[in-house]
């Protein structure tokens, strides 16, 4: 097994997460009333992953479920998240696995469709054979717009792995993803639909092991400003 | 000799100066009194003379008779002229009489009947007006009114207007009947509703005895008129700027269908930018069908040229709030104008009348 956080990516993830802040900042002060809004999402995801060691891969599929919750202070807000469930292998050698993921991303929107945040996000793998710990540190841009005024907004992120802690055999190399979807929010419904779709992929060991996870997501959820 | 004759003239000066300044008029009032004691005596040739005598003196002689006494004068005069019988004279003195105080009117406790009647007649048969109008005064233009006092002599028909000295018109203020008095009043403003600026104008008062009839007497009086301007203020610019449009651009619809199919694209383009070779599975297409739909949606309901009714309502509310400042503009403005202050003199009234000429 192999850990591996490494000072110049720590350091960047730092920078960005004081950058964050102090860009909000300014936003904060400009704003004649800092607003507290809130979001609360009950949703799941069929995911299918594809785990590629060497030459030899698998895919396994399955359904998580969990909830995110966003607080934001102004142009700042805080992304909290937690998914659960379990995948089942369709080929390959790879066996039967439960799934937790989490997360925790600091944001700030410099102005109202674009987001940027940074935080960890974990996730682990349990198999019969153990327990593969992730922990990645990402830096994520997101923009939203409406598409039907006042009823359907669209959105899509992208997010790259600045640094990682993984305890497998492969070091860190690299990790990238994204996820487009949309939010149908009438103003009549005092609840919002969601439906999305992302992918990613993480490399270790110079691509001698390469997972890459697709996942179709959808949530309910609520929101009070 | 010449000691003696300086001695003589240095004691006429003395006495002449410590005369009272009033020897003249008491001279006069001696000569009056004579006149009333002949009228008095029924000896009205002799009264007629001195009556006659008294008011030949015109101003500024210090022989005239004063201005209080002569209408007192003129009445026993003509009364003398009836008892006379020569009420024709008489007639004429009750003209003059008239012409010179319209509102005079003999004392009937002091004059019999036939002569107060035949000064009635010669009363409603002169058409005369005295003007009074203010001697030193100021105004502010749109509050206040420059009043002009007119006193008839009997009904007739009058003209109240402003000129220039040159003849040129300015305002007409009256046209009409007078009976025994009318008060009329200037605004301060020219037929054009503005100040006329500073400069001499001249107020006549035409009379008539009917109307259209011959004119029979004018009366001019120049007044000095001295203005004070104050700027008034521009309105404000028509807010055209801040009119949003009350029905759609074409932009919103575009940018609505170009970001559903971006994201649909996005979506599709996706697994080749993250993880370009790996298998995808086709769960995504349910996002882009979903994505290019609201992009459809969303041009749909913000299609060019439909009426945005939010807009149109701001609008509404923009347009009103332009409205009052308009009519605050208006309204500061107006008491801008009030706030000129005009100082007008009259100076003595010209009397041009067809008897005179």
């Amino acid at each position: 097994m192999t850990g591996r956080l490494t000072g110049p990516a720590v350091a960047a993830v730092a920078a960005v997460l004081a950058a964050l802040t102090g860009l909000g900042a300014l936003p904060l002060a400009a704003q004649s009333a800092s607003r507290l809004h809130f979001e609360l999402e009950a949703g799941g995801a069929a995911i299918h992953s594809m785990p590629v060691i060497g030459s030899v891969s698998s895919t396994l599929s399955g359904t998580i479920f969990g909830g995110e919750t966003r607080v934001g202070l102004g142009p700042v807000s805080l992304d909290l998240g937690y998914w659960q469930g379990s995948l089942t292998s369709d080929s390959g050698p790879a066996s039967n696995e439960d799934v937790v993921e989490g997360k925790a991303l600091l944001g700030v929107s410099p102005i109202h469709w674009f987001t940027i945040s940074a935080g960890p996000f974990a996730r682990a793998y349990t198999t019969p054979a153990g327990t593969e710990r992730w922990l990645t540190w990402r830096i994520q841009g997101r923009v939203e717009d409406e598409l039907v005024p006042a009823t359907v907004k669209g959105y899509a992120e992208l997010w790259f792995v600045a640094s990682s802690s993984v305890n497998v055999v492969q070091p860190f190399t690299s990790g990238r993803g994204g996820n487009v979807g949309l939010r149908l929010a009438p103003a009549s419904w005092p609840v919002w639909l969601t439906l999305g779709y992302g992918i990613e992929q993480v490399r270790l060991g110079a691509g001698s092991r390469v997972d890459t996870v697709d996942r179709l997501s959808f949530g309910v959820g609520y929101s009070r400003r | 000799m010449g000691r003696r004759t300086g001695w003589l003239v240095t004691v006429i000066v003395a006495v002449t100066s410590a005369l009272p300044p009033g020897a003249a008029a008491q001279d006069q009032s001696r000569a009056l009194t004579s006149a009333l004691q002949a009228y008095q005596n029924l000896e009205y040739e002799s009264a007629a003379a001195l009556f006659r005598r008294a008011l030949a003196v015109e101003a500024p002689s210090p022989d005239t008779l004063p201005t209080a006494l002569r209408p007192k004068a003129l009445t026993y005069l003509a009364a003398s002229d009836f008892y006379r019988g020569r009420k024709d004279s008489a007639a004429v003195v009750f003209r003059r009489l008239i012409q010179q105080d319209p509102r005079y009117r003999p004392d009937p406790l002091i004059f019999p009947p036939e002569v107060t009647q035949a000064f009635e007649t010669a009363r409603r048969a002169t058409k005369v007006v005295a003007v009074l109008p203010p001697a030193d005064t100021s105004l502010r233009l749109g509050r206040d009114q420059y009043p002009i006092r007119l006193y008839a002599s009997s009904f007739h028909e009058v003209v109240v207007g402003l000129e220039r000295p040159d003849g040129r018109f300015i305002r007409g203020i009256y046209a009409g009947p007078i009976g025994d008095s009318l008060l009329v009043n200037w605004d301060g403003l020219d037929s054009a509703s503005v100040p006329p600026g500073d400069g001499p104008l001249v107020l006549t008062v035409t009379s008539r005895p009917t109307p259209g009839g011959e004119v029979v007497r004018v009366v001019r009086i120049m007044l000095d008129v001295h203005a004070t301007h104050a700027d008034t203020l521009p309105w404000p610019a028509v807010p055209d700027t801040l009119l949003l449009p009350e029905k759609a651009p074409v932009g919103p619809a575009l940018r609505s269908l170009s970001g559903g199919l971006l994201g649909a694209v996005a979506v599709l383009a996706l697994p080749s930018i993250v993880a370009s070779g790996s298998h995808t599975t086709g769960a995504r297409f349910a996002v882009v069908g979903a994505l290019s739909v609201a992009g459809i949606a969303g041009f749909v309901s913000r299609r060019p040229g439909i009426p945005l009714p939010e807009n149109v309502i701001k609008n509404t509310e923009r347009k009103a709030i332009f409205q009052r400042q308009i009519e605050a503009a208006k309204q500061d403005n107006a008491r801008r104008r009030t706030g000129v202050l005009e100082r007008i003199r009259a100076g003595a009234p010209i009397v041009i009348s067809r008897e005179s000429q």
